[in-house]
């Protein structure tokens, strides 16, 4: 038995998708460019991971496809990040400044769901689609030692690293009730660091490591679900430690909420 | 100009508003440097000539002038443009282009006041590193900046009047921007792409933009071969103003705002 407010938040979910597909079909050129946009941007990795394997024969280890593979697992998280979550969070500043966050308070709907899932970017979709498939196919098509477990195995490892990373970014948006910027932050945090991402870990220094993967933990969705398909690798303990890091940071993100809600002033009238 | 120079103070007195932001930027700048220098320094090991060009093309390009050279002129001008918003700015005796790229341009340099600083301290600390090659050098190196932040920002321009036609273009500027971030070297350093794509390229603005003015400040560039390349800019910025003077009256004219 489903309990009540799970149904009718999905019954929601489905009003902002329906809601989103409308907005998708006036914008039909923004929706190609996205997607050229998307395609460009994987093909200039590409051609830098190319011209890098010219210079040297392999980067400690890792081979040229095993680069591909992780760049194709990091890109996973920024896509689904920016379809279901990234832009509405990104707003959620402007919103609080200028009055507009007073409706979630006034809706009967669980108001972190409603800011964080509240449009869906539907050319992301279709975009992500034609772009990581070429990725997956090529890194994993031609490797001797792919079995369905460590596909599987890769794939939760991946799935619960992309809830810790929303639950840490919805952590670094209630700290919007507390800084009424905090844009930079979220781009640091996020995005300048989550360009390491598409970088093997065992290049960078221990203490590096250690960020990605207790502070800022993009290793669990780029770095681990590859190593787990490319090497022998240790899952029970990565499992663990993902677990752990998931509750941790949800508690977080709802104390965070919690008080800011608390200290929360509208500036409309 | 009077006015232009009330809304640079202006903007940059915005800028400042959110000091936690503000003041948070440069470590953004900081990061942006550490991820491509960590894997293409990988290429240069053993050679302590070509580590150090390494380090001061990325941190010249990605933490300094990089950010300068962003697209949100575009992006301003785009959705001012689809909102409706350019007729506020339109009535005035001012001219719009140029406000929304004061409107970005001035915020930038604001911001990029602290990572300018801890260059300084780099260049007082690393000069074999970071301080230019010469005088001379650094001259041409800021005429180069100069010049290849006005062309960008022509070509900015250019491409958020296509909001006069297109109305939503925001993926569109994507599209431009990651295409010149590329060609410019952000991605792969400029010096080493292939001959014939430079050569391709060399008749563009785009080398001329960020990845020639690091050369010229590394001493990589005599200055006997400076000549050439200021020529091929400075056509280049009078062939993009011409077409900013064509294109956007004729924008205006196809332009339909909403509201009182």
């Amino acid at each position: 038995m489903v309990p009540r407010g799970i149904i009718k938040h999905i019954k929601i979910y489905r009003l902002f998708v329906k809601f989103s597909l409308m907005v998708f079909f006036t914008h039909r050129f923004d929706f190609i460019m996205s997607a050229i946009a998307n395609l460009l941007w994987t093909v200039f990795q590409l051609i830098g991971i190319s011209v890098l394997f010219t210079k040297i024969p392999d980067l400690k280890g890792w081979q040229f496809n095993d680069l591909i593979l992780l760049l194709a697992f990091s890109q996973i998280f920024f896509y689904t990040a920016y379809i279901f979550y990234d832009a509405n969070l990104d707003r959620l500043g402007a919103k609080i400044r200028e009055g507009e966050f007073d409706r979630y308070l006034l809706s009967p709907v669980n108001i972190k769901f409603y800011a964080s899932f509240e449009k869906l970017s539907i050319p992301q979709v279709i975009a992500t689609i034609v772009t990581l498939v070429p990725l997956f196919v090529y890194s994993l098509g031609l490797r001797d030692n792919l079995s369905i477990s460590k596909l599987v195995l890769s794939g939760i490892v991946l799935i619960i690293g992309l809830i810790v990373l929303y639950f840490f970014r919805l952590t670094l948006s209630g700290l919007n009730f507390f800084f009424e910027e905090t844009e930079s932050l979220k781009f640091t945090l996020l995005n300048g660091l989550g360009e390491f991402s598409r970088i093997p870990l065992d290049i960078l220094p221990n203490l590096a490591r250690l960020l990605f993967i207790y502070i800022v933990p993009f290793a669990f969705i780029s770095f681990y679900p590859t190593t787990i398909i490319v090497r022998d690798t240790k899952i029970p303990v990565i499992l663990l430690t993902e677990v752990f890091l998931l509750m941790f940071f949800a508690v977080i993100s709802q104390l965070v909420w919690r008080k800011g809600l608390q200290t929360y002033s509208s500036s409309s009238s | 100009m009077k006015k232009y120079l009330y809304l640079i103070k202006l903007q940059i007195g915005l800028a400042t508003v959110y000091r936690f932001d503000f003041y948070w930027r440069w470590v953004f700048a900081i990061v942006q440097v550490l991820v491509p220098l960590s894997i293409w320094t990988l290429t240069t090991k053993g050679d302590e000539a070509k580590t150090i060009h390494m380090v001061l093309y990325f941190v010249l390009f990605q933490g300094l002038l990089g950010n300068i050279h962003t697209a949100r002129t575009s992006y301003f001008i785009a959705r001012s443009i689809s909102r409706g918003d350019a007729k506020n700015i339109l009535l005035k005796p001012i001219y719009f282009p140029v406000v929304e790229a004061i409107r970005v341009i001035s915020v930038i340099l604001a911001r990029l006041c602290i990572p300018f600083v801890i260059f300084i301290f780099l260049t007082i600390l690393f000069p074999h590193i970071f301080a230019p090659a010469g005088i001379s050098e650094f001259l041409a190196f800021m005429v180069f900046v100069i010049l290849g932040t006005l062309v960008w920002n022509l070509i900015m321009i250019i491409v958020g009047i296509l909001a006069f036609w297109f109305i939503e273009i925001h993926n569109l500027i994507t599209v431009v921007d990651l295409t010149f971030t590329f060609l410019k070297g952000a991605v792969v350093p400029f010096f080493l792409f292939p001959a014939i794509v430079k050569s391709v390229l060399n008749v563009t603005p785009i080398p001329y933009m960020l990845a020639f003015p690091i050369e010229i400040y590394s001493g990589n560039i005599p200055n006997s071969q400076l000549l050439l390349p200021f020529v091929v800019l400075l056509i280049w910025t009078i062939f993009l103003v011409i077409i900013v003077k064509v294109l956007y009256p004729k924008g205006l004219q196809k332009y339909d705002s909403y509201g009182a």
